[in-house]
């Protein structure tokens, strides 16, 4: 079993019209094993861009860490919030710098950039950038994630619409994904707001 | 006291010399350089995988099978965009199956003697329950050197009513609403789940029927999504319906090419 | 025709200028040697009753078996060379469990019956490929369910096989079935048909009808575990049976 399935967990982000979606499982195991049922892989980085995290959680964990030291530091010195595009390339750089002893874990960044323009991405455990406009997704669920958002996924959709086809996703994605499980949390990112709902899965 | 630690230091050494002599004995058995990987690169693979992903889906009355038609060689050559993964054994039984298709093929061959000799033997066509066991066992009749493919039997039972059954390599056997084998497969089946098995709805809401013209579009949408992320699949979509009572109908359809 | 008539009965290949077999009508000629078999078809299943003829009082009856089980919803007689029989038989078990095994549902009657005649006609001067080198002398009855619902076949050493309501077989066959076409109609019940058969074999056997020399079987109609309709083979007891007689 390889490094990036040991803790399990799945990510994903679907863009709209001005508004994205983001969403994890809550599964975090040691291969088989469950160890807890309240991880959440998406994180906060700002009031419109968030990061998830999938792959080896303790990697994921330190690379949240140093991710939030640059972010810090840049507003810091810049005195503006950071862009979900400047925030990928930071990452990017970060998980580059550690291209002969990668951290285990592949990030997504989703968020508004300054003019609401949805920005999703997603990368390689060394930084490679992807950044369609229709959805990514990354962890052990990759697979089952990409085939029922490619049916799922239509050109600017609303907030809610978008919830729904990111819900119904990884709802889809974590009936047979075992990696992954125990509910999912989804964050629905408007221009002025920031939806949070934690929804039930096969709770196995 | 120093004469024992004499003895001790003369022991040492000896057996120092006697596991070197040992080391350097598994050394020049085994080199360094031709590590378990290399050693495993060496050895001959009867097995090769051409890629490509069937579906089957069945409803009361009605069966239908899909499968892309390319074949590919390491994922990236395209052999060709006209292969048939897809065997109508007779009017009630389809047989579809991907992996690898030296496999395929002769399983095909192996189910078609089969049933003409049942012809013979019990004077009726085989129902495909009957066909459906009797893969299983040839599939485990090759626990060893298993046949490498994922087949999909589908067809319409004894009773008049869609089955399909699916298959591991060495025969472990299950009747399923619908399934899917092959690359695309984790692509294909959740999407089922969510729209078929409607594993994502919470009870009290209405789920639509099940009609062939909602199989048959779904099933589209199943191998667009597909071919569009696999690269194994693509070209053309051969589509096959099974309605009881009706002679089976094969389409083909159109899909991405590159 | 330089040849007499009598000599064409020395191949088991080779006819006779009418056009027969002898070796094979000779066959068909030991089963009358046999002890005598009935077999009837109800509408609550079907049963097989056999009588066994014990040529001497040292002998144990008990161990003689008239009815073979060939699976768990067939059952079959023989009457003839009970030797020859047991191949006859044999295969007939093989065949039941091999369909099984290959597709995991009981085999129908009428395809053990089937298989068991293409033994019967594989026989021949041949060495090699003939299994037996003059023709099986026994003919048999075939009694069942399965999921077409009760069967009864006869087979004769030619290899012919028949459906029928109700057939007898042995020395008395003869006058048994004189008495079975008299007396069958198709609303029997089985204990009607297990009444008439006695009481036919009764009438038919040499010795004194007891619950010692004859036995039965009853093959009435069950479900499997997945519903599907499928017989159940059952002796009768020698209690059952004596009751009968005693009724007779």
């Amino acid at each position: 079993m390889s490094i990036m399935s040991y803790t399990g967990g799945t990510v994903v982000a679907m863009a709209g019209d001005e508004c994205v979606c983001i969403a994890s499982d809550l599964r975090i195991g040691e291969q088989m094993t469950t160890i807890a049922t309240d991880q959440k892989k998406v994180h906060k980085v700002t009031d419109k861009v968030y990061v998830g995290l999938a792959g080896f959680q303790s990697d994921a964990r330190t690379v949240l860490e140093k991710i939030m030291f640059r972010k810090n530091l840049y507003e810091l010195r810049e005195n503006r919030n950071i862009k979900p595009q400047v925030l990928s390339e930071m990452i990017s750089n970060l998980a580059y710098q550690h291209r002969f002893g990668s951290y285990f874990t592949e990030p997504l960044v989703a968020g508004l950039d300054d003019t609401n323009k949805p920005y999703i991405c997603c990368m390689d455990t060394i930084g490679c950038v992807s950044a369609p406009r229709d959805f990514v997704a990354v962890g052990t669920g990759q697979e089952y994630l990409l085939g029922v958002c490619e049916n799922f996924w239509r050109e600017n959709m609303k907030p809610d619409e978008l919830f729904e086809a990111t819900a119904q996703s990884i709802l889809s994605c974590l009936e047979r994904d075992a990696a992954s499980g125990w509910g999912a949390v989804v964050y629905t990112i408007t221009k002025d707001k920031v939806n949070v709902s934690t929804i039930k899965a096969r709770m196995d | 006291m120093t004469s024992f630690t004499g003895i001790t230091a003369v022991a040492n050494a000896t057996n120092e010399m006697a596991m070197f002599k040992q080391a350097m004995k598994e050394v020049a058995a085994h080199p360094e350089w031709m590590s378990s990987r290399q050693i495993e690169r060496q050895r001959w693979n009867p097995y090769s995988m051409e890629g490509g992903s069937t579906c089957a889906i069945s409803g009361e009355n009605f069966a239908i099978v899909a499968s892309d038609t390319r074949m590919t060689q390491n994922d990236i050559n395209i052999l060709t965009r006209d292969a048939e993964k897809i065997q109508i054994l007779n009017d009630n039984i389809i047989l579809t199956t991907s992996g690898f298709y030296g496999d395929v093929l002769q399983l095909k061959k192996v189910l078609q003697s089969r049933l003409h000799k049942y012809r013979f033997d019990y004077r009726s066509d085989m129902s495909v329950d009957l066909c459906a066991e009797l893969l299983s066992r040839n599939l485990y009749y090759r626990r060893f050197f298993p046949y490498y493919t994922g087949a999909i039997l589908a067809g319409i039972d004894e009773h008049g009513k869609g089955a399909v059954f699916s298959y591991d390599p060495i025969g472990c056997i299950e009747r399923l609403g619908y399934s899917a084998s092959g690359a695309a497969e984790p692509m294909i089946i959740p999407f089922l789940d969510c729209q078929i098995g409607h594993v994502t709805l919470s009870e009290g809401y209405e789920r639509p029927e099940l009609t062939l013209d909602r199989a048959i579009s779904l099933m589209k949408d199943s191998f667009r999504g597909a071919a569009e992320r696999e690269i194994s699949t693509g070209d053309k979509i051969h589509l096959v319906i099974a309605e009881a009572g009706k002679p089976v109908v094969v389409k083909f359809l159109p899909l991405r090419e590159d | 025709m330089f040849l007499t008539r009598s000599e064409y009965d020395r191949g088991v290949n080779t006819f006779s200028p009418e056009g027969r077999l002898f070796q094979v009508e000779y066959a068909i000629e030991a089963v009358k040697l046999g002890s005598t078999s009935i077999g009837i078809k109800t509408s609550e299943g079907v049963l097989l009753a056999a009588e066994k003829r014990s040529t001497s009082k040292l002998m144990v009856n008990d161990a003689i078996e008239k009815i073979s089980k060939v699976d768990q919803h067939i059952g079959v007689t023989f009457a003839g060379l009970i030797a020859d029989s047991r191949t006859l038989v044999e295969r007939a078990q093989i065949e039941a469990q091999n369909f099984w095994f290959t597709y995991n549902r009981k085999i129908r009657v009428e395809d053990v019956t089937q298989s068991v005649a293409n033994l019967a006609l594989q026989f021949g001067d041949d060495d090699v490929k003939a299994s037996m080198s003059r023709p099986f002398g026994v003919a048999m009855l075939f009694a069942g369910v399965d999921q077409e619902g009760a069967k009864l076949f006869h087979l004769d050493p030619s290899g012919t096989f028949i459906d029928c309501k109700a057939k007898s077989i042995g020395a008395a066959s003869d006058g048994a079935e004189q008495n079975l076409k008299e007396q069958y109609h198709d609303a029997l019940t089985i204990k009607e048909g297990l009444k008439m058969a006695l009481a036919i074999l009764k009438q038919v056997m040499e010795e004194k009808l007891n619950s010692a020399n004859v036995e039965v079987v009853v093959i009435k109609p069950t479900v499997d575990a997945k519903g599907r309709p499928i017989g159940e083979f059952t002796r009768v007891s020698n209690e059952e049976l004596d009751q009968v007689i005693t009724s007779l």
